[in-house]
């Protein structure tokens, strides 16, 4: 599998599924996409790193080449985080006074961007994408370690 | 410490005493003093399992303070007849209802002032004991649930206290959970208290259905209950399930085989289930519905024949007795028998036996019990043979017990004479009015007595006759409570009108629908109820110098398996062990596709029998376009693909080819989002494959020809009933404008314009909420999984 081939073209491809990926996360509003779907891909942009560098490669990606690492300790709580920012979100709604999981909307106008439509949705979304991510991670990890 | 304790529980006591008094003269409230009643106990329990630690022993008088606590509030509840309603959820119109009468007032005050003196005897008698938090605990909630179940004026409510004192006995039989024993006989207790009270909980869902109310004190105040459930069909089968419950819970034959077995239970917890909780619910059911469910021949065929079988073998299996609490049980039995029968006679004279006999044997039982239970402590044993004499070490004790023990044999001037007197009054007078084969009724009546005098006076004997060893002298704090309730039980003897006056006429008149006076006659008249006593006493003494005989015999019988219920049910036990063995060995193997081949049929098959049994199948209209038709068959080639591949590895991938197909279809059905979702987990599948590809076997097992037809009928009948379900659900048109809001909402409510993603993080968040949990636990539950594979290496 980790031909040089296939490693000189996964260098370019990578980082192009990561910003899809952020792309769908920030249009999930209005356009296809979403949490879910940024996280799934965001996934599976990390998990060709795997395939193609292997362990050791992604060790020596991250410098950390002599230590022993277990990654999926390191996802497991991205997905806890993401489902506390999620439930976060639905406390603070209810903080103040309203029902849980309630939002907020309004529109910033951004120096280059032009007009932005924010939402508190989006930090639901976020820690939707955040427990889909560190999950699906943390099982192609195990998969991977076997 | 100690001290400090004690001068705090006097204080507490004290500070509560005043309290009390003060809310008696303040204010008489009749729904407060329930409330009171009802609650004290479970309080008393919260408080005792959070502060056991610093109360220890105290905690019995945590216990018995409660109990007295509501004794004094349902005495002086005493006299009112009402209904007392607390809301809950008024939103709702759900109020917590309570029914105060004369049958409930009776059995509370025995639950509360027994569970007073029995929570007394138990700070002396558990002294050595461990485990007692959990004891006193629960002995506090099974008073309160008790004294609940009996105001309880909703059939649900009734049932859940009903249940409840079931669990509370549970955890008190097995008190002694090291033994197995204790264990056995709790697990008894519980799957035959338990599982009968599933049947009665199916009759009160029937009854409160057909009457249209689950209100006890609406459904008493109906007419004709038994003509509208007997032109429904109901009334019988009602009866039944209401019976078989009542009579599970107090003990009747052939139910009553959890009751000896439930002497594995401390003593002080045998006094109380035994006397006035757990047994009496029973007893106090068949009592609440009497009224409204009484009709002549059902009922009175149905109890008085139960309550006379029971009578009888009960007292005879009890002169088999080889221990003291086994004699004692199997005596408990007998007299509920007499209770059963009792309301079982439509005459008011069945109702007066009843309701007097709840009132005089929870009396003499409980001290019977208490009496059982010090000779155990103190000597060890309570092997009858092993014991004589004890009235010379012991000559309080012994008066204690001959006065008990004489009340249950039904002798003049005590409180059990007159309820046994009733019950002759009652039979005879229902033989004397039918005939025929009723005149059975008073001579089981007075065969079932005879035994019952013949087994009190076994029990007396232990305390006469040649001294036996040495014992040491009994702790007060253990003598005193059988005491007290030996010396009510001849208070009520020698002035019984008083007590009926006061505690018993109201019962009766809850329980019977005639206008009636109630009294008994002190000095007795010759009656043929009298004479019925006479031969009986006679009868006694006669027999009693051939009890050995008779001891002997009636265990030979008892050895005799297919007789005794105890055999059917270790046998059903054993059967549904083996049934449970059966479904682990073809169900739990194990093995994924086992699993899935069970999920699959059993849902298939119900799924596909209910559509076709409501006959619901719409017709189908297939109309698809070309680009569709493509795409489906492509499907369709890759599934025979799949089938046709002999590696796993190219099935996988073949797979994957449906996977892209439905992505298409999902874009020609215009559904972009769905087609990105399915297109980016395809992928992932397929990368997770490509890293355990190398483990991966190369070939696919051969499978046998009637395997292949069986995997095909299963997963053929899995994909009608996926292909009939969406049939269906899409050709409902939904009435609603749930659609129709989202859309028009999502912009200006959400700020978004793709409505997909709007629902899921704003309308329907807390779903999402949910999804994402799922989520991360199934990623835990993975990760455990292949930890556990880690340590099994």
């Amino acid at each position: 599998m980790s031909t040089v081939i296939v490693k000189q073209v996964m260098k370019a491809v990578i980082p192009l599924m990561l910003l899809v990926s952020l792309n769908f996360f920030l249009q999930g509003h209005d356009l296809p996409g979403g949490g879910f779907i940024a996280g799934v891909m965001a996934a599976a942009a990390v998990a060709l790193i795997y395939i193609v560098f292997d362990l050791e490669g992604v060790k020596k990606l991250a410098g950390k080449e002599d230590e022993e690492i277990h990654f999926v300790e390191e996802y497991i709580p991205v997905s806890d985080a993401g489902i506390a920012l999620a439930a976060g979100t639905g406390l603070l709604s209810t903080s103040l006074g309203l029902s849980f999981l309630s939002h907020r909307k309004g529109i910033i106008h951004l120096p280059f961007f032009g007009e932005f439509h924010w939402t508190t949705a989006m930090l639901f979304d976020l820690g939707v994408f955040m427990a889909v991510f560190g999950s699906l991670l943390a099982i192609v990890e195990v998969l991977g370690e076997e | 410490m100690r001290e400090q304790l004690e001068i705090l529980t006097a204080v507490l006591i004290g500070v509560a005493v005043i309290f009390t008094g003060f809310q008696i003269v303040d204010s008489l409230a009749t729904s407060y003093l329930l409330l009171i009643a009802i609650s004290s106990p479970f309080f008393a329990s919260l408080a005792i399992s959070i502060f056991y630690q610093r109360l220890g022993d105290y905690s019995a008088y945590i216990g018995a303070f409660s109990g007295l606590v509501s004794f004094i509030s349902i005495v002086l509840l005493i006299g009112t007849q009402t209904t007392v309603h607390y809301p809950w959820i008024p939103s709702l119109g759900i109020s917590l209802e309570f029914y105060i009468d004369g049958l409930s007032l009776m059995i509370a005050i025995l639950a509360s002032g027994i569970g007073v003196v029995v929570f007394l005897y138990s700070k002396a008698y558990m002294e050595h004991e461990c485990r007692k938090k959990k004891y006193y605990a629960v002995l506090t909630a099974f008073m309160g649930s008790m004294i609940g179940l009996v105001f309880s004026s909703n059939l649900i409510v009734l049932f859940m206290f009903w249940e409840f004192t079931s669990i509370c006995s549970f955890l008190l039989i097995s008190h002694s959970q090291r033994l197995d024993s204790a264990v056995k006989a709790s697990k008894k207790s519980l799957l035959i208290t338990v599982g009968s009270g599933l049947l009665l909980l199916i009759g009160f869902i029937i009854l409160g259905n057909a009457l249209g109310t689950f209100s006890i004190s609406e459904i008493l105040a109906m007419e004709g209950v038994v003509q509208t459930l007997s032109s429904q069909g109901l009334y019988l089968p009602i009866l039944l399930l209401i019976g078989i419950g009542a009579a599970a819970k107090s003990a009747q034959v052939p139910l009553h085989i959890w009751l000896p077995d439930a002497m594995q239970a401390p003593t002080p917890v045998s006094a109380f289930l035994h006397s006035a909780t757990m047994v009496k619910a029973g007893v106090f059911l068949i009592g609440r519905f009497r009224p409204v469910l009484m009709n002549g021949e059902a009922w009175n065929m149905l109890f008085v024949t139960l309550g006379l079988v029971t009578m009888t073998s009960g007292a005879m299996l009890a002169v088999s007795a080889k221990k003291l609490k086994e004699l004692l049980a199997y005596s408990t039995a007998s007299h509920l028998g007499l209770i059963v029968s009792g309301f079982g006679f439509s005459s008011v004279l069945g109702g007066e036996t009843a309701t007097f006999h709840i009132f005089n044997h929870a009396l003499f039982k409980a001290s019977l019990f208490m009496v059982a239970g010090i000779i155990l402590h103190e000597t060890g044993t309570q092997k009858i043979r092993e014991l004589s004499g004890l009235r010379k070490e012991w000559p309080v004790l012994g008066i204690v017990a001959t006065v008990s023990g004489l009340s249950m044999a039904g002798l003049p001037l005590l409180n059990g004479f007159y309820s046994k007197e009733l019950l002759f009054e009652s039979a005879y007078h229902a033989a004397s009015h039918t005939g025929g084969i009723f005149w059975a009724l008073p001579v089981i009546a007075v065969l079932g007595s005879v035994f019952t005098f013949l087994y009190s006076i076994r029990f007396i004997s232990v305390f006469y006759g040649e001294k036996t060893g040495e014992q040491h002298s009994i702790p007060k704090l253990m003598l005193i409570p059988p005491s007290v309730l030996a010396s009510l039980s001849l208070i009520v003897g020698l002035f019984p009108n008083r007590f009926i006056e006061a505690i018993v006429y109201p019962a009766l008149h809850s329980v019977v629908t005639e206008t009636h006076g109630m009294s008994v006659y002190v000095i007795p008249h010759l009656t043929p109820a009298f004479a019925m006593s006479i031969v009986t006493i006679g009868t006694g003494l006669l027999a009693y110098s051939k009890i050995e005989f008779l001891h002997e015999k009636i265990g030979e019988i008892r050895e005799v398996s297919f007789l005794s219920s105890n055999y059917y049910y270790s046998k059903g036990l054993e059967l549904s062990g083996r049934v449970s063995d059966l479904v682990v060995e073809n169900v739990e193997t194990g093995l994924l596709r086992t699993y899935i081949i069970w999920v699959l049929v059993v849902a298939s098959v119900s799924g596909l029998a209910g559509f076709i049994i409501a006959g619901t199948l719409p017709s189908v209209t297939l109309s698809v376009g070309l680009p569709v038709a493509i795409v489906l068959a492509t499907s369709v080639a890759s599934v025979y693909a799949v089938l046709r591949s002999d590696t796993y590895i190219s099935s996988v991938l073949t797979l994957s080819i449906l996977g892209f197909m439905v992505s298409i279809f999902y874009l020609l059905m215009d559904a972009p989002d769905l087609v990105m979702t399915q297109l980016v987990v395809e992928s992932l599948s397929l990368i997770i494959f490509l890293l355990v590809l190398n483990k991966i076997p190369e070939y696919t097992k051969q499978v046998s020809f009637s395997r292949k037809y069986r995997d095909l009928v299963i997963s053929g009948a899995a994909g009608l009933l996926v292909f009939a379900s969406v049939l269906y659900s899409t050709s409902i048109k939904t009435p609603g404008k749930l659609a129709e809001y989202y859309i028009e909402n999502a912009l200006p409510g959400s700020g978004g314009t793709n409505v997909v993603n709007v629902i899921l993080v704003d309308f329907r968040g807390l779903d999402t909420m949910g999804e994402i949990s799922v989520i991360v636990m199934a990623g835990l539950a993975i990760l455990m999984l292949f930890q556990m594979r880690g340590e099994e290496k």
